[in-house]
């Protein structure tokens, strides 16, 4: 028994041990049961090996391993097949299988997430087979209404959209807010314009790629532009409250190995963080073309601050950019903006 | 009698059934192939005079199978015109390598080995590229360095800050190269090292929001920092 098996833990092996059980329950035997047997011993024998972690993943890729199990898979269904229908199958045969298979596929989706509304559709499915039509009929009206697409969690997909667009604009992540509208859009347009009223997911997909990849740089400029700016704020906060009296009992210069390390601690403070503050400085200008001014009406900052990110107070704020002239090497800030510095200290202890 | 008009119901139906198969396809720019594939199929059951006509048409000309690859044709055609248009080289590689093979495919089970082996083969060069994110992933401590070096510090600090600290930055990266970032990418190409051209190829570029200029800095900073 694997270690998968033993803890029961979600390793990659477990839909391939789930495959083979399914087919040896049949009883299955032949030259492509025992290709399936040999590739999902071999991944199990990785898996007592790495763990079910990404190594495994690379591990089973570079072995060719879910190909390997894949092809034999498909080959024993075949077999299965095969032998099941016994030559040419009948509709009646094949109609109950059809049947059969969303049964299944019910309780497979027992308990998993939207379960029910996954459902629903293979239900009405079931329903349509039970209610007296011949197979080409319940076929025809399966494409017609688009059932056959029920299993493929169509249903889902724009829901799932949805919850996209909500939770972005709940975290104010407006690219993601914007890409997910955009996705939703190509969703409704796809489905209006097909055949049945039905999106084809295919098409979708690739229209939904297209749009992730329109959004990429966009994002990763807003998050680093975002990422160099706080280091910003935070260096002359730092450097502004490390001149403070409360200094040397504020958990970001505390040493545990005591005071003298502690005041050597604010003192680095003091003295180097104009210096890494003007260096911070000429990356973000080298990035973006923008200064420190800038930062302070620019989309991502407002935003940050709209979400409730900023962890400084506004009267924080506006005591750094106060203290941003003072803010060069070997400089020290003005006493007035120590003053202030104190007093916001004091409102928030 | 009652068998025949039996039979001939069913024939109906399943000419129904096909019919709308195709029409699913009609005008849709991107089904052209799986359009014609199912008309074939469908102008051959309402010609033929009953089911078992038609079964013998599909084994004949092999019309299942045929419909099965038109499929795979339209399918992979889309992608292969999505991945030229934003120039993912890498991706592309799936659909020209399966459109130039499954012409030749003569069954289900061909096509299905085929497309997997060649989907697992691309899965893994795709996988090999992104260690190219490496880079961007190494941009938060590259910056870092740059300022704890570039920093003007008094005298008493410039060991400390200038020299001390991103030093110690720079053996991390080093130990983390060559003991875990290697080893994980020569699983699947036992002879990768980093690819520095690849930096400026489109699906890599297009992702590091700055100027040549800085990226060729920033591409020496990360040869220091991981001791390549």
């Amino acid at each position: 028994m694997s270690i998968g098996n033993i803890f029961g833990g979600n390793s990659v092996v477990d839909t391939f041990r789930n495959m083979y059980n399914e087919v040896e329950e049949k009883k299955t035997t032949g030259k492509s049961f025992d290709r399936m047997k040999k590739a999902l011993n071999r991944m199990e024998q990785l898996e007592s090996e790495v763990g079910s972690g990404p190594r495994l993943t690379t591990l089973l890729t570079n072995e060719d391993l879910f190909t390997e199990f894949s092809t034999a898979y498909s080959e024993v269904l075949a077999e299965i097949a095969r032998e099941e229908y016994n030559g040419v199958p009948g509709d009646e045969k094949l109609f109950q299988n059809t049947l059969e298979a969303y049964e299944k596929s019910i309780n497979e989706l027992e308990g998993k997430p939207n379960a029910d509304k996954l459902i629903a559709p293979i239900r009405e499915m079931i329903e349509l087979g039970k209610s007296g039509i011949s197979y080409p009929v319940f076929l025809r009206i399966c494409e017609e209404k688009g059932m056959n697409k029920a299993l493929e969690g169509n249903i889902v997909v724009r829901e799932s959209i949805l919850e996209d667009i909500k939770f972005a604009q709940s975290m104010y992540l407006l690219l993601e807010v914007e890409k997910n509208q955009k996705i939703l859009k190509v969703f409704d347009d796809i489905a209006s314009k097909s055949k049945f009223g039905v999106p084809d997911s295919f098409e979708f997909g690739l229209e939904r790629e297209k749009i992730e990849w329109e959004y990429a740089p966009m994002i990763k400029k807003w998050n680093r532009t975002i990422h160099i700016w706080s280091k910003m704020i935070e260096c002359v906060v730092d450097w502004v409250d490390s001149y403070c009296s409360f200094a040397p009992t504020d958990y970001r210069w505390a040493d545990r190995r005591g005071m003298i390390h502690t005041m050597k601690n604010i003192k680095r403070s003091q003295e180097c963080n104009p210096g890494i503050f003007k260096a911070r400085e000429k990356i973000f200008q080298e990035y973006f073309q923008l200064g420190w001014n800038e930062i302070f009406t620019h989309p991502t900052f407002l935003n940050e601050k709209e979400a409730n990110r900023i962890e400084y107070s506004d009267e924080t704020i506006d005591l750094i950019k106060n203290a941003y002239s003072y803010c060069k090497p070997f400089n020290k800030p003005g006493p007035e903006i120590i003053k202030e510095a104190e007093r916001i200290h004091s409102k928030i202890i | 009698m009652n068998s025949q008009f039996s039979e001939k119901k069913r024939h109906e139906e399943y000419i129904e059934y096909y019919k709308v198969k195709m029409l699913k396809y009609e005008d849709n720019p991107i089904y052209k192939h799986s359009y014609n594939s199912e008309k074939s199929l469908y102008d051959a059951i309402s010609s033929s005079t009953d089911i078992d006509e038609f079964g013998r048409k599909i084994e004949k000309e092999n019309l299942a199978v045929k419909n099965a690859i038109a499929l795979i044709k339209d399918h992979e055609t889309a992608r292969k015109k999505l991945y030229m248009e934003i120039k993912e080289d890498i991706r592309l590689n799936a659909p020209l390598r399966i459109l130039d093979t499954i012409d030749s495919m003569k069954n289900d089970m061909d096509i299905v080995n085929k497309v997997s082996e060649i989907e697992n083969q691309v899965s893994k060069e795709i996988s090999i590229d992104l260690f190219t994110t490496q880079f961007s992933d190494d941009l938060d401590i590259l910056e870092e360095i740059e300022v704890y070096k570039n920093a003007q510090v008094p005298d008493e600090w410039k060991k400390k800050i200038n020299q001390e600290i991103p030093n110690e930055m720079i053996r991390g990266g080093h130990d983390d190269w060559y003991s875990h970032v290697i080893p994980q990418a020569q699983i699947l190409k036992p002879d990768w090292e980093f690819e520095f051209d690849l930096l400026w190829e489109n699906r890599h570029r297009r992702l590091l929001p700055f100027s040549d200029e800085i990226l060729k800095k920033r591409i020496q900073q990360f040869k220091d920092y991981r001791g390549i």
